[in-house]
């Protein structure tokens, strides 16, 4: 019965999507009083039967019950339970309800904090929330319904795809829709901003802090995801401009211009079109996304959905949310009333230019994931478009952002003085120089290495120097700095930590491009060879039985002339319900890098194929993605963007109540 | 049943909720009107009520109110701006006039906005309309569900279908003894024929195990042995090309359609003759004569025969998939409609064994099993298998008395006792205490 009531409260969500989507439009042209407080009402139901549906979708995983059908084609009972709790989003039907269910979260999360907000601006928003909904629910229900029965179902089910039975792929996807769908938020603002004629700073302090945790939560998935193909996929590659991988990018480059332009509307009254824009491009390229990977246009290891149907009814949402969103922009984006005036050498300045550079990132990185799927629809022919284009096309835009992003923070809001800004950088260009020299000395190259590596010091003293600037240190005594330090807003430190995390993300990239070493050889049980300073010896060769595989684990010692010996066991494992093999790399991170080995099979002379690799740097890239996390976290908790609640009811004294 | 209230009660639980609000301000504004009516406007009372109803949510006062709150925090900030560093006290007085300015403007527009959208009036025909268009869709969502969901499916658990991979153990298990019984068969009759090889019974016994192990190959040499012995009698040709066409994979060569013509000519009543010459027929391409052949057979066959249906339905096949018309010329009743044509393997299941030649099977596997329990008691598996299968045979006595026997074995071991008891109480037997 469980079931049925999980796919009952489904559809009753659909109910409340549709009434959602027109009874706070009509409440708020109508500017009625009562119905405006229905408005949230049903975004809190809709969320609450959404997440019934998916506890009884998950109830019926945990029980593996293969009456339900989503159950039977994903699931087996001897997986382990924590496998069988994220099999419920790792497929199609369950991972759409994730992203209903994170969007209707969403949607009840505004309802239940925004008392405060202008209620006719909060029914729209909610309207366009509920119209999103409707919409992606409906898609549910009808073409991917996961509570679809089985009537004579078989005693077991038939297993879930082993790539993904990973502790990092299990909560990569969450994280990834929390940062996809976070962004309808500003999405449902600015449009619920386009028909109510106005944007104010009340408005942008609302949408901050919704962005900045969907950026947040965007750019731990895109880490994980990363981070998963390292060492799941076992070649050692981290980034492949997959469209899939790009699907998530396009939103996150947008969503970071939209993060930095909210704060010139609500520091400054200015960038209001640019905001909305912004606001409609972000949450437009999350839904490409939704439409790249579960249309199944893309063949790819992510597209796991191959329906045609499924594909029509995305593209035609994709083309109503964002042909409606963008045509309501161009009709009423010209009535936004501009604010504070500014000069080209601002901090403004640096925004909208940041603002442009990133759009036009994003721009290409569309180019390359679009071109091959519509030269192919057009002509029918197959290209794959790969690193090349775009490390010449989005390096060079993306270099002059890192550039840039070491003044901004520097310069002052409406005017600034370049060369006193510079002036301020000094210690950056003389850090900058010795790095270059070093890697020169050092590595001797390549030279985007050298290069990088001198962008990586630029942004990252650069950062850090703007911070030590504020908190005057070595100027005053190391306790005045320090209570200095205390005092700063928390989002200087999130400012100063996001942009410190880039540059070691840049550093990481680089290193890992330019130094990485690697050996594939045959080794019987007992020889060695040599890699780097390194000497691997494939020291012995075990199988085992693990819950729902069959293991082959190689020993893997290395020795490193003075350095300690490392043990590494890499794996190769066969899923035996799927027939599947996957690779379990054998990794130690260090902080110069990663030492990597992957066992293969046996090649004729009965030796194992085995693959080593000697990675610099590359843990921190990760270290970067997770500092840029921590500063986007301590930004979200600053008291600025708390909402300073004011008493309703106290109408009857016009002052309004203290501050918190 | 339960589903209905359970399902009925959430959308009671959805609707009022969701309109609570609407029906709740409606008899508000009537109490309003009566207090009106009866007294003095203003009673103090009403006005909590409304207050609460958030009917003046859209008051010029809230708006600026709630607008003030962002502007005050923007002063304050200026304040932190200050102390930071940040500003100078000159761009801080700057910022503190562009802050009010900004009030000013904010006050200005409100007072605006408010006077183009007057206080609309109380309890317009809006909000039975929306009530009414909520509960239109709430009637299509009822409908969907009705049309998509198996409101009377229960769920399936895994874990509650013990039972299904009981039954299934079960089988396999009862297969593993047949599969020993058969095999014990094969080497004891096969001892007794090396010493007496002219017995015909014994060589058909021989055969028909060898058949049922799923070696027709071997099968075949002892059906010959049979055919000669007996004078090639035409039921022993029948089982010999049974026999030849099962190691061929169903195809029919030679030497198997030779038997079976040389057992048509015989006075064989084995239906199994007619059935291979039509597949012959059908192998050939004749479908005309096969279904000629088998409508025969089964106009001809007592009307309990087990066949009966299998060939029934294979006409029925070959006649549709041909398009051949076959109205009114079977007059033996219409086969029980089956989902699927029957397969290969229901041919040879039903072939393999006459319903007492099935009973004697499974009676001689419960007492192999019961002997070696005897011998070998200490294999709880075995007990409750053994118990199991005398219920399925009906024989509750020995089902009793063995369950017992299993008792006072494991008397010492109380979790296999539990689970004896659990095993006694699901078949319905008398629990030892």
């Amino acid at each position: 019965m469980i079931v049925e009531i999980g796919h009952y409260a489904l559809i009753l969500s659909l109910v409340m999507a549709f009434a959602q989507s027109t009874i706070p439009f009509i409440a708020a042209s109508r500017r009625d009083p009562v119905l405006l407080t229905v408005a949230p009402r049903l975004a809190i139901t809709c969320f609450a039967l959404v997440a019934a549906s998916f506890l009884a979708l998950t109830y019926a995983y945990v029980t593996s019950d293969f009456s339900v059908l989503n159950v039977l084609s994903n699931s087996h009972t001897s997986k382990p339970m924590i496998y069988k709790i994220t099999g419920v989003w790792a497929n199609h039907e369950g991972s759409m309800l994730l992203w209903v269910m994170i969007l209707t979260l969403f949607g009840g999360a505004v309802a239940a904090f925004g008392r405060n907000l202008p209620p006719t601006l909060l029914a729209r928003v909610l309207g366009v929330m509920g119209l999103i909904g409707a919409g992606f629910i409906l898609f549910i229900v009808l073409t991917s319904n996961p509570f679809d029965r089985v009537m004579n179902p078989p005693l077991d089910g038939e297993g879930m795809n082993p790539l993904l039975q990973d502790p990092g792929i299990a909560i990569h996807p969450p994280f990834l829709y929390l940062g996809y769908v976070g962004f309808s938020v500003a999405f449902a603002f600015a449009v619920a901003a386009l028909i109510e004629g106005r944007v104010d700073p009340a408005w942008a302090r609302w949408v901050r802090p919704w962005t900045l945790a969907a950026w947040v939560f965007l750019t731990a998935g895109i880490g994980l995801g990363s981070w998963w193909a390292y060492y799941e996929l076992g070649w050692g590659g981290w980034w492949f401009w997959d469209p899939v991988e790009n699907a998530s990018f396009m939103p996150w480059l947008a969503g970071t211009a939209l993060l930095h332009s909210a704060i010139v509307v609500e520091k400054r009254d200015a960038l209001k079109s640019w905001t909305i824009f912004l606001a409609i491009l972000a949450f437009s390229f999350s839904l490409l996304g939704t439409f790249l990977v579960r249309s199944g246009a893309l063949t790819s290891v992510h597209a796991f959905a191959t329906d045609p149907t499924r594909g029509v009814f995305i593209l035609f949402l994709l083309f109503a949310a964002v042909g409606g969103s963008l045509t309501l922009y161009a009709w009423r984006a010209p009535t936004l009333k501009g604010g504070g005036l500014f000069q080209p050498i601002s901090r403004e300045g640096a925004l909208i230019f940041n603002n442009v550079l990133l759009s036009i990132a994003a721009a290409m990185v569309l180019l390359g994931t679009l071109y091959p799927l519509l030269l192919e629809t057009l002509t029918g022919e197959k290209i794959s478009v790969g690193a090349p284009f775009f490390n010449a096309t989005f390096v060079p835009i993306i270099t002059p952002v890192i550039i840039a992003m070491a003044f901004g923070p520097l310069m002052p809001w409406k005017r600034a003085d370049l060369f006193a800004v510079m002036g301020k950088l000094k210690i950056a260009l003389a850090v900058t120089v010795v790095v270059v020299l070093v890697t020169l000395w050092l590595s001797g190259g390549p030279a985007f290495a050298v290069f990088g590596m001198g962008l990586a010091a630029w942004l990252f003293v650069g950062s850090i120097l703007e911070w030590a600037g504020r908190i005057k240190l070595f100027r005053e005594s190391f306790a005045t700095s320090f209570r200095r330090m205390r005092n700063l807003p928390r989002s200087a430190h999130g400012t100063m930590l996001a942009h410190a995390g880039v540059a070691i993300v840049v550093a990481g990239i680089t290193g890992s491009q330019a130094w990485t070493e690697e050996a594939v050889q045959s080794l019987s049980v007992g020889e060695s060879t040599q890699l780097a300073d390194h000497t691997f010896t494939l020291s012995g060769i075990r199988e085992y039985q693990g819950p729902n595989f069959v293991s082959r684990e190689a020993t893997v010692t290395i020795t490193t002339p003075g350095e300690k010996t490392i043990v590494l066991t890499p794996e190769k494992r066969v899923y035996t319900v799927e027939g599947m093999p996957t690779t379990e790399a054998g990794i130690r991170s260090g902080f110069t890098g990663d030492i990597y080995a992957v066992i293969g099979d046996q090649d004729e002379s009965g030796k194992w194929i085995t693959r080593f690799y000697v990675k610099p740097m590359i843990p921190w890239m990760w270290t970067g993605g997770l500092v840029m996390v921590f500063g986007g976290l301590m930004s979200l908790s600053d008291r600025r963007y708390r909402i300073g609640a004011p008493v309703r009811s106290n109408k009857t004294s016009a002052k309004p109540a203290p501050a918190e | 049943m339960t589903i209905a209230i359970v399902l009925g009660a959430i959308t009671l639980l959805v609707a009022g909720f969701v309109l609570w609000p609407i029906f709740q301000n409606r008899k508000q504004s009537d109490q309003t009107k009566n207090v009106d009516a009866g007294a003095k406007a203003g009673s103090t009372g009403t006005q909590t009520a409304q207050a609460e109803t958030s009917s003046d949510i859209l008051d010029a006062d809230d708006e600026m109110l709630r607008d003030l709150a962002v502007y005050r925090d923007q002063l304050s900030e200026i304040e932190r701006d200050i102390e930071r560093g940040v500003l100078t006290p000159e761009q801080a007085s700057a910022a503190r006039i562009e802050v009010q300015r900004r009030i000013l403007n904010a006050d200005q527009r409100i007072k605006k906005d408010v006077k183009a959208h007057p206080k609309p009036k109380n309890g317009t025909a809006l909000r039975p309309m929306a009530a009414g268009l909520f509960v239109l869709f709430l009637i299509g969502g009822i409908g969907l569900y009705v049309d998509l969901g198996s409101p009377t499916m229960p769920d399936r658990p895994i874990a509650s279908r013990g039972d299904e991979i009981n039954a299934i153990r079960q089988a396999q298990a009862m297969d593993q003894d047949r599969k020993e019984v058969l095999n014990r068969a094969v080497s004891d009759l096969s001892q007794k024929l090396i010493e007496n090889p002219d017995n015909i019974k014994g060589w058909e016994l021989l055969g028909a195990s060898l058949m049922a192990l799923g070696r027709p190959a071997e099968a075949q040499t002892a059906f010959l042995e049979a055919v000669k012995l007996s004078g090639r009698d035409g039921d022993y040709l029948a089982m010999y090309a049974e026999s030849l066409i099962r190691a061929d994979n169903g195809q029919i060569n030679a030497i198997a359609r030779g038997a079976l013509n040389e057992a048509a000519k015989s006075d064989s009543t084995d239906p199994r003759i007619q059935y291979y010459l039509g597949l012959a027929d059908i192998q050939d391409g004749n479908y005309e004569a096969a279904i000629d052949r088998w409508i025969a057979l089964a106009n001809g066959a007592p009307a309990d025969a087990a066949w009966l249906p299998m060939v029934v339905s294979r006409i029925q096949d070959a006649a549709a998939a041909q398009g051949i018309d076959i109205e009114g010329r079977l007059t033996v009743k219409q086969a029980p409609p089956m989902v699927a044509g029957p397969t290969e393997d229901d041919i040879k299941a039903a072939q393999e064994m006459t319903p007492e030649e099935r009973q004697e099977m499974i009676a001689s596997m419960v007492n192999n099993l019961a002997e070696r329990l005897k011998d070998n008691p200490d294999n709880p598996e075995g007990w409750a298998r053994l118990i199991r299968a005398y219920s399925v045979i009906g024989d509750r006595e020995e089902a009793q008395s063995a369950y017992e026997s299993a008792h006072r074995q494991f008397a010492d071991q109380p979790e296999l006792l539990s689970r004896l008891n659990g095993l006694a109480s699901e078949l319905g037997l008398k629990i030892v205490e």
